[in-house]
């Protein structure tokens, strides 16, 4: 067993839609030009709460084709779409301008990125209890290249009592690529 | 739309399959919701962008200088 610290989360498989994914040897995953990425089998009994961190860059070139990375919780191979069952709480800073707006999907947030092509982001996407069978909350921090630097801010729940092994990550009419880990908290 | 799903294993193994008729509805669905939402946020944004310089000739016409518009409301003016 791992002393307290942050595990590295090996998905037992990953399946994508797209130009290519792997898992590497120390349990990161890569992926190029994708429109989903579902990791399967990462929260497990063994931890309550998951951090992914993840680089991205996405290849949207004009603004009106920009979007944003969703997500939506992941049970044996099945995604959870349940209408309004994520809700999301934004904080968005470019430049001097800071905005928030709240809402309910069918998906929650895996990130944003600078709709420039070629421009790299950072996300941070913390997980609270998925494996439960209770609702879950995540926080998506996302540092976008947008402007050189920009903060996005997303914090939501899914009101599900279902127990998730897995997340996909998706958009629609773009395709992202980057570098992913997925971390258990062992405590 | 018609696509293909591979799965990837930590071995190295991958199987490539066709989406089930489920995943392409919900993918087409997805489509159109963000096609819906883009559609509403490019208005939204075009309005804003709309009233703030309607807000800005307003003042400008009071005798505001861009300076005093910045420091009272903080609207930047271009």
């Amino acid at each position: 067993m791992p002393t307290n610290g942050l595990v590295v989360m090996t998905p037992t498989s990953i399946a994508y839609s797209g130009t290519s994914a792997s898992i590497n040897a120390d349990g990161s995953v890569d992926f190029s030009a994708v429109t989903s990425l579902s990791l399967n089998g990462v929260f497990t009994g063994d931890y309550d709460n998951y951090m992914i961190t993840m680089r991205m860059e996405h290849n949207a070139t004009t603004a009106s084709s920009y979007e944003g990375v969703r997500a939506r919780l992941r049970a044996s191979g099945t995604d959870n779409s349940t209408a309004s069952s994520y809700t999301g709480q934004f904080i968005n800073a470019a430049s001097t301008t800071v905005s928030g707006s709240r809402a309910s999907y069918d998906f929650g947030f895996a990130g944003v990125a600078a709709w420039n092509a070629n421009k790299h982001n950072g996300v941070q996407l913390s997980l609270f209890g998925p494996y439960l069978a209770q609702p879950t909350a995540a926080r998506t921090t996302t540092i976008s290249a947008y402007l050189g630097g920009e903060i996005y801010d997303a914090a939501w729940t899914h009101n599900q009592s279902v127990s998730y092994d897995g997340l996909t990550m998706y958009v629609t009419a773009v395709s992202f690529t980057g570098l992913l880990t997925v971390f258990g908290f062992n405590q | 739309m018609s696509f293909t799903i591979t799965t990837v294993y930590p071995d190295g193994r991958t199987e490539t399959r066709d989406a089930t008729p489920e995943e392409v509805a919900q993918r087409d669905a997805d489509l159109v919701a963000f096609e819906a939402e883009r559609i509403a946020r490019e208005a939204a944004e075009a309005e804003a962008a709309a009233a703030k310089a309607s807000a800005i000739a307003k003042l400008e016409a009071l005798g505001l200088t861009a300076d005093e518009v910045s420091a009272a409301f903080g609207l930047q003016v271009t």
